[in-house]
């Protein structure tokens, strides 16, 4: 092929090349994580909830027995250690209740289809705040993708195919953007982009290393095995609860005869 | 850019995870833990103790109690709770633990009548551990007026089911405080029991 010519690349416009090249990988790379910290954060959100739906709830039915009886005990030898122990355990109570009927508790299973995920990282792709060219396309950026997660969360792919019509990027290039401009800002973005790989890395490990990680894990061990970890943790804690009140009706007795 | 600020574009970011301030997760977990530590011999005592096995009850008690080491109030209540099934199925030495239990307001609230009621019902058994803490209750006058006839019976029957030791210096140190007259009435009256235990096997229970 004689007659094909192929223009040599001036060397910065070489560099160029590549740097856009490694961009869009990092940019794949990035919606890949992004994707995977968004999926792991709702699996232990729905674990969550349903721990505290089926467990925590119980706490608290067995905290409110333990105020009782602390208060029971209060107002039987009203010193002030046993007001002081009656009012903690009070306020355990309240506590455990709140967080076992907050809104922590309404979250549910949710799968996502193959279609939402693969909407979510075309989103992370193109939207992601780490590949804004300003201050103001960062912050529009941040705007967008905090709707995308609303929406992906929601299981929403309406949501997200809306959000990408709406975004325009200002594509690979900015307007009046020479050729050095152009590489210093994609080196940042790509630095950008690493740290922010790196940071949902430690992330990721962090929330592994959390005990709700650690609870839906042992759960899931216990279901290779044929058995339901949270209800094996309702019935201990049923069990608890059935001390508690007799406890209490006990010293309900004592209060009669006494 | 800091970090920070970078941070809160975080995805999920909507859905945070609870701060738990009661530490509810942490609770889910060190019951997960115990129940990690309840294998399969806990799970067919327990099958057995929720049968009624009045043995697998004392056993599954002692399984909350430990060694009354460590533990929390709540296994010394589960303890009390197994250890009362198998002392009302006439358990003698669920008896005595539960006795203790009260003697001590441990997992039960500190109550020397009950105590006394339980020991006495596992003495009449021919528990000794349970004789010796009765003859000590009727010592010290704990949950019943002080009584040093009933208290060197018992200390006395406990005793010799020892080797010597604490047990005979209890005993001594009772009759010390006793009239001779005493100190025979309470020897008739041990050995009057000791024939009549030997003679009816165990069903005394229900003379106390």
């Amino acid at each position: 092929m004689p007659d094909q010519i192929t223009r040599r690349l001036k060397p910065e416009e070489e560099e160029l090349r590549r740097k856009r090249e490694e961009l869009a990988a990092i940019r794949a790379t990035l919606a890949e994580r992004e994707l995977e910290l968004i999926d792991f954060r709702g699996q232990l959100a729905a674990f969550e909830g349903r721990y505290l739906r089926q467990v925590g709830t119980l706490y608290a039915e067995l905290d409110d027995w333990k105020a009782r009886i602390a208060e029971l005990q209060a107002k039987a030898d009203p010193s002030s250690a046993a007001n002081a122990r009656a009012e903690e355990a009070r306020e355990q109570a309240r506590q455990t209740y709140e967080d076992a009927h907050g809104t922590s508790s309404e979250t549910h299973d949710f799968t996502p289809s193959p279609e939402l995920r693969r909407l979510y990282r075309e989103v992370a792709k193109r939207i992601h705040p780490d590949f804004a060219t300003d201050p103001a396309d960062r912050e529009r950026r941040t705007r967008f993708m905090a709707e995308a997660n609303r929406a992906y969360e929601g299981g929403d792919s309406e949501a997200l195919r809306r959000i990408l019509d709406e975004f325009h990027d200002g594509a690979d290039a900015v307007e009046g953007e020479g050729i050095g401009a152009e590489l210093i800002r994609i080196i940042r973005q790509i630095s950008l982009a690493k740290e922010r790989v790196a940071a949902i890395e430690r992330e990721l490990a962090a929330l592994r290393e959390g005990e709700i990680a650690l609870l839906k894990k042992q759960a899931e061990e216990k279901e290779q095995e044929g058995r339901d970890l949270l209800a094996e943790l309702a019935t201990a804690v049923r069990e608890k609860i059935e001390v508690a009140r007799r406890e209490y009706e006990a010293l309900v007795q004592e209060g009669k005869t006494a | 850019m800091t970090d920070e600020s970078r941070l809160q574009v975080t995805p999920g970011s909507s859905r945070g995870l609870l701060k738990a301030r009661s530490g509810l997760i942490a609770r889910g977990l060190r019951e997960a833990a115990k129940l990690e530590t309840h294998n399969d011999p806990w799970l067919a005592t327990r099958r057995l103790a929720e049968q009624g096995d009045a043995d697998a009850q004392y056993e599954h008690g002692w399984e909350y109690a430990g060694d009354f080491d460590g533990g929390t109030n709540e296994d010394y209540a589960s303890a009390a709770r197994w250890f009362r099934k198998a002392s009302e199925q006439g358990h003698a030495k669920a008896q005595h633990q539960l006795g203790r239990m009260y003697l001590f307001g441990t997992g039960v609230i500190q109550d020397y009548t009950e105590a006394l009621k339980w020991f006495r019902k596992a003495a009449v058994q021919g528990d000794t551990s349970a004789q010796y803490n009765l003859g000590v209750m009727y010592y010290l006058g704990e949950g019943v007026p002080q009584d040093y006839i009933q208290a060197h019976m018992w200390s006395n029957l406990a005793a010799r089911s020892f080797v010597p030791g604490t047990f005979n210096r209890n005993v001594d140190l009772i009759a010390r405080q006793m009239t001779p007259q005493q100190i025979i009435e309470a020897q008739r009256l041990a050995h009057e029991w000791k024939t009549k235990a030997t003679d009816s096997v165990r069903d005394e229970d229900h003379l106390a």
